[in-house]
């Protein structure tokens, strides 16, 4: 049988209550946090991986917003390239009516015609905040001159819309309007002006020759449009993803780092008992036992 | 027999019972007294006396010694398990002040990380806002702020680490002289006295905390002089002489940093160099933590902020073909050629801090929607540039980096706490059952006054018989 010397039983009283009151401060610590991992050497596994996750998600959030903006800057162009079919639409119209007609009915289609192509030119120089939307690189100049001459470069205006992932905002107005390098595309400005040219002289050969060119046109601009709304919906597709994406990361990063209320509540009601016991019996060793009985 | 014989035997008893009474006196008066050894008396029956022919009857009591009850081998074994203590107590202390810091430095540094690489995305989104080059501007410079703030934390940390060294140092020394004298005290006894047992306790409790504080090892002479052993480095305490354990700063690498503390034990040889030679007890656990641990997390993060610094400017500095004004050499960090203290000294380049308009953005000139060296920046954020060490293939992200320094200390700091309360446990186990077998229990010698009273009273009852048969036959005359 172990002998027991007074001092231990002092010692024992001393860190039972100093075991029971670290245990009872760290649940409190827990419940008033609610964080199951206060500090990274808790759960050093658990932290990496939620520091991880919240890094991911940090990411994920500014690609979030640069998405949104990037959707908006696309609407933007789809809606430059809204207006140019409807002018081109308008003009070929007006080209037909007055191909056969007389020269006053061709002076007032030119007087409107000549209006419908500096509102295309006018839309084609469209910006969004500081930026023209179809200059490339360039953007800090009208995309088109007066003359229908493109003024801006090819440039790539790209975002990040995924990690790693990117997509370009801009449309080349250099392709998509001038038609260059595209195969069986038609320089619209220059369409334009040869109905101009047309309805100015009288020839109808001229006239004529655009029809089919401003049915090209219409289908040029509608291909575009069609290459914006894909980026949209591509878009919209990954901001639907980051969304849910984002659900599930909070949770699981709550799932890691927070603390089951119950459990937790539980835990200090279990400790806080423990702990009153704890010091119940260390006074009742330490002045309910002898050696007082046998000093007496 | 005479009756005077049985007056001396029960005189002798009373003595003895007297005695014994004492030591118990002295266990209940040192109960709470750190490292007492209880001490017992021990009686011994007189030899018989032989002055009336064959019949041999008993001459009383003496006490003979009183005995200390300590056990040797627990106490070596205290020692030894005491030198992992010391060392594992310091370390957590430590690791826990290191993870603080770590874990508030850099996360705050991880988010500014992000910070920056967002606003760069957003330049690139928006690359003809000047706006936005001023925010990229902000966040380039809270960045270098962070990584100089945790670097400086870090140092901080270390100078503080070489503060405990040095007091821990002192302490040392006084425990060495406090040991060197009590040696003088107790060879100083005479061979035919009892031993000193006092001293001898004092003793064992000195040694106890220098194993604590520097691992030592313990040997004994002939004539039960301890000698103390730094192992591995050379004698602290020999007799009743000490050597003293002095510490000296080395050279830092430039002003801004001032060199560690290294140990040096003063021996009549000269300077004995005992930084290495320290693995255990608290200054093994401080020197540990300050060589291995915050001089590697400060190479890490010199490492991540050297790497990340040279792929910025990298891609930065291959876009500055263009015309540039003053001297502006095209980095977007001032160059730091070494990864060493790069953590401390990043800093933006100043010619950008001064005018943002000169961050790059794109590659072509005048071309204000180019984005691309933007985007490849922003684009670093997932890009894995950040080498562990030279020659190491496993590379990381920014953030994973920066996650791994603080998990790494996480780590070490959970582990080092398991192994602590682990060997705590252990220390415990045995300091209870040296205080088992050595401490005071009042209950026992509350017993045992009452058995020496109660001799002590009935010896007197016996001189008190003799008296009155003395007296009887006195009365015959």
């Amino acid at each position: 049988m172990p002998r027991i010397s007074t001092i231990q039983l002092y010692d024992r009283a001393t860190s039972s209550i100093g075991e029971s009151r670290d245990r009872e401060s760290i649940t409190s610590q827990k419940a008033s946090t609610l964080k199951e991992i206060v500090r990274p050497s808790d759960d050093p596994r658990g932290w990496a991986v939620a520091q991880q996750i919240k890094d991911e998600l940090s990411i994920q959030d500014t690609l979030s917003r640069n998405a949104a903006l990037a959707r908006h800057v696309l609407t933007a162009t789809e809606d430059i390239f809204k207006q140019a079919t409807d002018h081109v639409e308008r003009v070929y119209e007006l080209g037909l009516a007055s191909i056969y007609k007389g020269q006053d009915v061709r002076t007032a289609a030119l007087q409107e015609v000549e209006e419908v192509y500096e509102s295309v030119i006018h839309a084609l120089n469209a910006r969004y905040g500081s930026r023209t939307l179809l200059g490339g690189f360039k953007s800090d100049k009208p995309a088109f001159n007066a003359d229908g001459e493109f003024l801006g470069d090819g440039g790539s205006i790209e975002i990040e819309l995924e990690r790693g992932q990117r997509i370009p905002i801009n449309i080349n107005g250099k392709a998509a309007i001038s038609g260059s390098g595209q195969s069986g595309a038609v320089n619209i400005t220059e369409v334009f002006q040869r109905l101009i040219e047309g309805l100015k002289s009288g020839d109808h050969e001229l006239i004529g020759s655009t029809f089919p060119d401003f049915q090209k046109a219409v289908s040029q601009l509608t291909s575009v449009r069609t290459e914006i709304g894909a980026r949209m919906n591509r878009i919209d597709r990954v901001l639907s993803s980051y969304e849910m994406e984002s659900v599930e990361r909070k949770e699981a990063i709550a799932e890691l780092e927070e603390a089951d209320p119950v459990k937790v509540f539980t835990d200090l009601a279990r400790d806080q008992t423990a702990l009153k016991a704890t010091l119940d019996t260390a006074h009742k060793i330490l002045t309910e036992v002898p050696p007082d009985k046998l000093f007496r | 027999m005479a009756i005077d014989n049985i007056l001396e035997i029960g005189r002798s008893g009373l003595l003895a019972q007297q005695e014994a009474m004492q030591t118990t006196s002295n266990n209940i008066s040192n109960v709470n007294t750190k490292n007492y050894s209880r001490q017992r008396a021990e009686l011994n029956a007189r030899g018989a006396n032989t002055n009336f022919g064959w019949r041999a009857s008993g001459g009383g009591v003496d006490v003979g010694r009183t005995i200390r009850i300590h056990d040797q081998f627990i106490q070596r074994q205290v020692l030894e398990e005491s030198k992992a203590f010391g060392s594992l107590k310091a370390r957590t202390e430590s690791l826990d002040r290191i993870e603080g810091i770590a874990h508030h430095g850099l996360t705050d540094l991880s988010e500014r990380a992000n910070e920056f690489f967002s606003n760069f995305r957003e330049l690139s989104l928006n690359p003809e806002l000047p706006a936005l080059r001023v925010a990229v501007k902000e966040s380039a410079v809270n960045l270098t702020d962070g990584f100089r703030k945790t670097a400086d934390s870090l140092e901080n940390l270390r100078n503080e680490t070489d503060l405990r060294i040095a007091a821990t140092v002192d302490e040392v020394n006084l425990r060495a002289q406090e040991l060197a004298e009590l040696n003088r005290r107790i060879t100083g006894v005479p061979a035919n006295q009892e031993p000193p047992h006092e001293l001898m306790d004092r003793r064992d409790g000195v040694v106890a905390d220098l194993s604590k504080m520097l691992g030592v090892s313990v040997s004994y002479d002939e004539r039960n002089t301890m000698n103390i052993v730094i192992p591995g480095v050379g004698i602290l305490v020999h007799g009743a002489e000490f050597n003293e354990l002095s510490t000296s700063r080395t050279p830092g690498k430039d002003a801004d940093h001032s060199g560690n503390i290294d140990l040096f034990l003063k021996t009549s040889g000269g300077f004995q160099y005992a930084t290495r030679g320290i693995p255990e007890g608290e200054l093994g656990g401080l020197l540990k933590v300050r060589d291995e641990t915050i001089t590697s997390t400060l190479e890490s993060l010199d490492r991540v902020a050297h790497s990340f610094m040279k792929k910025v400017n990298e891609i930065h500095r291959g876009a500055s073909g263009l015309d540039w004004d003053s001297d502006f050499a095209g980095d977007f960090f001032e160059t730091q050629e070494s990864p060493e203290g790069a953590a401390f000294a990043m800093k933006l380049n100043g010619a950008l801090e001064k005018d943002p308009s000169l961050i790059m953005i794109g590659y072509e000139s005048d071309a204000p929607s180019d984005n691309r060296v933007a985007l490849e920046i922003a684009g670093l954020q997932d890009d894995r540039f950040v080498f562990e060490g030279e020659g190491v293939n496993k590379a990381s992200t920014l953030n994973e980096s920066i996650n791994s320094i603080i998990s790494a200390i996480a780590s070490q700091t959970h582990g080092s706490r398991q192994i602590f309360a682990h060997q705590g446990e252990i220390l415990d186990q045995l300091e209870n059952y040296q205080k088992s077998v050595s401490g005071v229990s009042l209950e026992e010698e509350a017993v045992n006054m009452m058995q020496y009273q109660a001799a002590f009273n009935a010896a007197a009852k016996t001189m008190h018989a003799g008296d009155e048969m003395l007296e009887t036959i006195l009365n015959l005359v």
